[in-house]
């Protein structure tokens, strides 16, 4: 595969197909502390697409990201990798729940920090984060100090610095999860804006539905620990606006997620 | 006007304790008629400073000289040892409580060798300054290597970054705040250990540091200039403690809660 | 060698020795003896020798007195420590009384070990130089308190302005690593442990400036002499007869000094012991007593020490003010109590 066709949308030449079959993670194993955060996984990403995944807190959702991202090991299981890579580990961005910014670095010299470390010269690093930073509306900020800028801002760089090497895949684990609402609403809105020009092949993890729904292509709810997929819901939005987000379809496949949840969380219990 | 008040409302507090410190001192003289070569006056210590104005001023140029040569020295010691030795858990574990025991080691049974090993003068003087201030400078050092936060190390990892960039990337400036705060305790020490070196191992004379200008009062039972040329050496400190506290603030005014604080 | 080099030790060991007091100074023992302590301004060493032999005689106990015998070292504040009443006695230089006094104490010296200043400058015998005058028209470095009026007096008279000066500290281990080092001393105490040692060396002392002062001298203060005459007259006339003894056979006294003083062998001990005599014995105390004064020598010394600025005027009573003796017991039979 070099170019694959998900849903009518060509997706960028280099993005990254995943497949990850049987995965499985136990934490402590063998150990009376021993947890089981997943179990046997199977979940393919077509390059290009963007899916969310939710469920319940600690059904290893997380756990998933930070497999991929080599943070953490499977316990079994295997992930294989397709698309512009062809079988070769992606390029990733990596977006952290907060916002991870080395306070003494400014905004640009932390968005920079990927390229730096992967010896990217400084002036090129130098353009790349001023155009991420471009991406993300914080043209104004580059040599700010991560202190000086607002929860929100920081997420948005640390979203710039995720996407600065531009990634074949970008994993974003519920990165506007502490934000306000409205905040939150706007950062989505960018995101959407974001995938809709550039599409990385993108994974998302989330708590809050109405992200998930507005967007995802295609949302996978996963049980409460130990994290299995219980099924997955296709979200045929033909627009995402602000407006969208009061449609009846809108409502609909927020319902529908939140049924397969609800379900979910009953036959755990 | 609201922001002469704020600054008198800062001033006024320290000014009247230093004032009211110096009244009591000057009435236990006066009330109990204490004798001047036991403790004399507030104001004979001052007309004893000013009379040998030249003397204390030499004495405390010197003394300023090789203390902050010794602190600098410390510092770039200090800094390079706690590092290296925050590179490794093997390597901490293994010279961290050596260094610990050095600190244990008393300066003033130090000198007389440090004399014998460098022979006399001012090189002598900013070993016994160095020794004194490293310590503290290698313990905050690899304190703060050690208190990395593991959420930024991800940030690395991600990127596989290798030992090498984490240290310089990472590790050193994470440590800088902690760094700073060993520097600060370096720099009253490092005069302390100025004095206490100039004492065994100074040159005599009219230009002679302030420990050898306290040893000689000392011997002539001067009190006064004793308590004089003590004085100035509290203000050399004093001043090397405010560069530093000036040097950190700049280095971490934009990022540090530490630095931002006393800003306003 | 009684300078203080160290205000550190001075301090710890002004703590220590105010503690020890508190059991060692004042009352009466069960048999009725008055408890003084007297506070040295070094180790025990033959300088000391008179002390040491009263006690092995019993000469102490013979007037009435329990004598605890503090022993000092650099930087101890022996005139601080007997000004302020924490020692009955002490013992200090004729300069330090002096300049004390001026500066607030009543010292008052009732007995003068030496008759003369025992200080010198040592010199390696390898050095070049064979005078006070060479050594100070020369640029060696002295291990020596560069503000002692005998370096002001030979100042004066042979320039000195290339000389070094550089603290005065106890060990020996800075001279005998540096051959080009001078070193303050006693002129019967380091060079007769260094040459015991092998290590030859050259003196010359500090009285060749002219300026020769009572040293080793046992002080009181003004108001322990007025309170307690009696105790101090039994302590010069157990002096006295310690110091008679101990000039005819030190051994014993210096066995128990090296004892306290490891660092000193009994042989060298028994060397400055016969070395020092002369500072001792001299027409006046021939003639008188052993530790006597006179008002000539002491005014001499203020003057000297006016014209070096170490003093700003001689005191106007020197007889009963800056020293007091009570006179010479009847030489036969005499068992003064």
């Amino acid at each position: 595969m070099t170019a694959a066709d998900v849903g009518g949308i060509t997706a960028r030449s280099h993005a990254a197909g995943v497949r990850l079959r049987s995965l499985s993670r136990v934490f402590a194993p063998g150990t009376p502390a021993a947890v089981e955060a997943l179990r046997s996984v199977d979940l393919e990403v077509p390059p290009g697409s963007f899916t969310a995944l939710i469920g319940p807190s600690g059904c290893g959702k997380t756990t998933i990201l930070r497999i991929l991202a080599g943070l953490d090991e499977a316990s079994s299981g295997t992930i294989e990798y397709a698309g512009g890579v062809e079988g070769a580990e992606p390029r990733l961005g990596y977006c952290f729940q907060e916002p991870r910014l080395l306070p003494w670095r400014t905004v640009a010299a932390n968005v920079a920090l990927p390229l730096e470390l992967s010896g990217v010269p400084k002036q090129e690093r130098r353009m790349r984060a001023a155009t991420a930073l471009g991406k993300v509306e914080l043209s104004g900020f580059l040599r700010a100090m991560p202190a000086a800028l607002s929860g929100g801002m920081k997420m948005r760089a640390s979203v710039a610095r995720a996407i600065v090497a531009d990634p074949q895949l970008l994993l974003l684990d519920e990165p506007f999860g502490a934000l306000d609402d409205v905040t939150r609403y706007r950062l989505d809105e960018m995101l959407h804006a974001l995938w809709s020009t550039e599409r990385f092949t993108t994974l998302l993890v989330t708590h809050s539905i109405p992200e998930a729904v507005f967007l995802a292509e295609r949302v996978v709810v996963l049980s409460p620990r130990p994290g299995r997929i219980i099924g997955e819901v296709a979200i045929d939005l033909p627009e995402r606006t602000k407006e969208a987000r009061g449609s009846d379809q809108f409502s609909r496949l927020v319902q529908q997620v939140y049924r397969l949840l609800l379900a979910a969380m009953e036959s755990a219990a | 006007m609201s922001r002469w008040r704020t600054r008198l409302l800062v001033i006024a507090p320290p000014v009247a304790v230093i004032a009211a410190t110096l009244l009591a001192w000057w009435l236990v003289v006066r009330i109990f008629e204490v004798p001047a070569y036991l403790l004399p006056a507030p104001g004979a210590v001052l007309d004893a400073a000013w009379s040998d104005r030249e003397r204390l001023g030499w004495g405390a140029v010197s003394t300023a000289i090789s203390a902050t040569s010794g602190f600098a020295v410390a510092a770039v010691v200090g800094v390079t040892i706690g590092s290296v030795l925050g590179l490794s858990r093997f390597l901490e574990r293994g010279f961290y409580p050596l260094t610990l025991l050095l600190q244990m080691v008393p300066l003033i049974a130090l000198a007389p060798i440090i004399v014998v090993w460098l022979g006399y003068g001012t090189p002598a003087v900013i070993t016994s300054a160095a020794i004194v201030a490293v310590f503290p400078v290698i313990a905050n050092t690899l304190g703060g290597m050690r208190s990395i936060d593991r959420e930024l190390e991800e940030v690395f990892t991600l990127a596989r970054a290798g030992a090498a960039s984490r240290w310089w990337r990472l590790r050193l400036p994470a440590a800088i705040p902690s760094i700073v705060t060993g520097l600060r305790i370096a720099a009253g020490l490092a005069v302390i250990g100025a004095i206490v070196g100039e004492f065994v191992s100074a040159y005599a004379g009219p230009r002679a540091p302030l420990g050898m200008v306290i040893v000689a009062a000392m011997r002539d039972f001067r009190t006064d200039l004793m308590f004089g040329a003590i004085g100035l050496a509290a203000i050399v400190g004093f001043l090397l403690f405010g560069i530093v506290n000036l040097g950190g603030w700049l280095l971490l005014r934009r990022w540090h809660a530490s630095a931002r604080e006393p800003s306003r | 060698m009684h300078w203080s080099s160290s205000i550190l030790r001075a301090a710890a060991t002004s703590v220590a020795a105010s503690l020890l007091l508190g059991c060692g100074d004042g009352g009466t023992t069960a048999d009725g003896r008055t408890k003084v302590a007297v506070q040295l301004n070094w180790v025990p060493e033959p300088e000391f020798g008179g002390f040491w032999q009263a006690e092995l005689d019993g000469e102490f106990a013979k007037v009435g007195l329990d004598v605890q015998l503090i022993s000092g070292g650099p930087g101890v504040p022996a005139a601080q420590l007997v000004a302020s009443g924490k020692a009955a006695f002490g013992v200090v230089s004729g300069p330090e009384l002096l300049s004390i006094n001026e500066q607030g104490a009543s010292l008052v010296a009732i007995f003068a070990t030496y008759q003369g200043d025992p200080t010198a400058i040592m010199v390696h015998e390898s050095s070049p130089w064979r005078t006070l005058a060479e050594l100070w028209a020369s640029d060696a470095t002295l291990a020596c308190e560069s503000s002692l009026p005998f370096v002001i007096m030979l100042n004066r008279t042979h320039g000195g302005s290339r000389l070094k000066f550089v603290g005065h500290s106890t060990g020996l281990a800075d001279f005998v690593n540096d051959p080009r080092l001078a070193k303050q001393c006693f002129v019967f105490a380091e060079p007769v442990t260094l040459e015991l040692q092998g290590i030859r060396t050259r003196v010359f002392p500090a009285r060749e400036s002219g300026f020769d002062p009572y040293t080793a001298v046992v002080v009181t203060s003004r108001r322990y002499l007025d309170e307690n005459p009696g105790t101090c007259r039994a302590m010069v006339l157990a002096l006295r007869r310690g110091w008679v003894r101990y000039l005819e056979d030190p051994a014993a006294a210096n066995a128990a000094m090296t004892k306290l003083n490891p660092a000193m062998s009994l042989e060298a001990m028994n060397l400055a012991a016969e070395k020092q005599r002369f500072l001792v014995e001299d027409e006046t105390t021939r003639a008188h007593a052993v530790g006597w004064m006179t008002s000539d020598r002491w005014r001499t010394l203020a003057e000297q020490m006016i014209s070096l600025e170490k003093l700003k005027a001689v005191p106007s009573t020197l007889e009963g003010d800056v020293f007091w003796q009570p006179p010479v017991a009847p030489p036969l039979g005499g068992d003064a109590g």
